[in-house]
């Protein structure tokens, strides 16, 4: 998101001054069946009280509820997949300095945000610089989260811990470069370290022993992950057209075993001065964590406590059934109109259907989730 | 592997670039307009990222920074 304010800085180097802005969201998101349900309301405003310096600070509150999956395995009656309720609330903050001197820009930021159960503080660095008569700009980004978990019930990792920590840093390295006139191209490379309390405190998993019966467990993903991940995202204008597309390419991998490629597309039509439709689809494809099963054999337990020790022998020594880290395809698909109501003033609408898909047919397909999205909004530029 | 092809695609970017792009400040009437430009939508973008975030096992590629959340 920050490698985006970068190359709009850039493409309006010739400004004197960064655009002002203040502007309003509303999203809407519906899962079918009456699952989870989000409902989020943001804000953002800028002010360049210099040529050389901006400051811009985005807040946001979602409101979640509804059902969502346990992790735990259909009931071997009935089939039906367990479902939790809940409730909640995130409120967060981000606020970002932009300063630029000569072909240097430097963008320090700061987030956090908090739930009932979580708490997030971050820091980001990044930096641009532009060379090549502005044609090409370098950008590195470094940011750092710090995060905590405190859950009502908390799962044997915590002992006597109310809270446990999740600790987060992201490396970039990313080229801006104009093709042409009308081409932009964007290649970034980003590393992510993360170590902590990497689980879902929610999400329990079902161990199914020797003698048949079973029981479900609070989940236990490693503590460590390493992210490798790419992205190329090329813009063109077509002039025949008076349109523009927007596509792009993720390849991503970790150390949870995990493949993954993003593509996306999304295509501008201006009708007249003041319309704008932008179709959009995207396809994620992932392959599922390497400790990941939708139920597993054995008994976590210590071996003190089990009736037969063998239990013990085939439990592994990290595991999950959260539905998200499983073998999956997801598809977003929709259109966004944008009228400019003046020049200065802008009013935007979309739809969006997200579906996910199992890619494997020992996955519970129930699990995953289809939903519907829409949003409203409004941006102002002074 | 895959992470030197990237870096050295990044490289070869940078190099192309500096080698045959030769647009002028004044040539950039197109890629400011409002449908090139990658700000267009900063709450729309992150609004949908953080959908993505919550329900993919993936995430990040487009930048660094921002909050973390519990949902994932």
């Amino acid at each position: 998101m920050l490698a985006s304010a970068f190359l709009a800085d850039w493409l309006l180097g010739g400004r004197a001054r960064a655009e002002q802005q203040l502007g309003y969201r509303y999203s809407y998101y519906q899962e079918d069946d009456h699952r989870i349900r989000v409902e989020t309301h943001s804000v953002i405003g800028e002010v360049a009280p210099t040529a050389w310096m901006s400051l811009k600070a985005q807040l946001v509150q979602d409101a979640i509820s509804g059902a969502t999956p346990t992790g735990s395995r259909p009931d071997p009656v009935t089939g039906e997949l367990p479902f939790a309720r809940l409730v909640d609330r995130r409120r967060a903050a981000d606020l970002e300095g932009t300063f630029r001197l000569d072909r240097l820009t430097l963008r320090p930021a700061f987030s956090y945000s908090v739930e009932d159960d979580y708490r997030s503080t971050g820091f980001a660095l990044n930096g641009s610089f532009d060379f090549n008569d502005r044609n090409t700009t370098l950008n590195l980004g470094c940011a750092r989260n710090n995060d905590f978990v405190f859950p009502a019930r908390r799962p044997q990792e915590f002992g006597k811990a109310k809270e446990l920590g999740k600790h987060t840093t992201d490396v970039l390295l990313g080229v801006n470069q104009v093709l042409t006139a009308k081409t932009l191209l964007t290649v970034n490379f980003t590393l992510g370290f993360a170590n902590g309390y990497l689980s879902d405190p929610y999400k329990a998993v079902t161990f199914e022993r020797l003698d048949t019966s079973f029981n479900d467990y609070y989940e236990m993903r490693p503590h460590h992950r390493f992210k490798q991940i790419g992205y190329v995202q090329l813009t063109q204008f077509v002039d025949a057209l008076d349109a523009s597309v927007e596509a792009s390419y993720r390849p991503y991998h970790d150390t949870w075993g995990i493949w993954s490629h993003t593509a996306g597309v999304q295509w501008f039509q201006k009708f007249g001065r003041h319309v704008i439709i932008a179709p959009l689809f995207r396809y994620m494809q992932q392959t599922k964590a390497s400790f990941y099963q939708p139920f597993f054999y054995g008994d976590p337990r210590p071996v003190f406590l089990l009736d037969d020790p063998n239990d013990a022998l085939t439990v592994p020594g990290h595991y999950s059934s959260d539905y998200r880290l499983g073998a999956l395809h997801t598809l977003t698909y929709g259109a966004e109109a944008t009228v400019l109501l003046t020049e200065k003033v802008h009013l935007n609408l979309s739809y969006s259907r997200y579906e996910m898909h199992s890619d494997r047919s020992n996955q519970p397909a129930d699990a995953f989730a289809k939903a519907h999205i829409f949003t409203i909004g409004i941006r102002a530029f002074f | 592997m895959k992470a030197k092809l990237f870096l050295l695609l990044a490289a070869g970017t940078v190099l192309l670039g500096a080698g045959c792009a030769d647009v002028k400040p004044w040539q950039r009437g197109t890629l400011a307009e409002y449908t090139m430009r990658p700000d267009r939508d900063p709450l729309g973008l992150m609004f949908f990222e953080h959908t993505w975030f919550s329900r993919e096992a993936v995430t990040g590629g487009r930048g660094v920074g921002g909050g973390g959340c519990g949902c994932n």
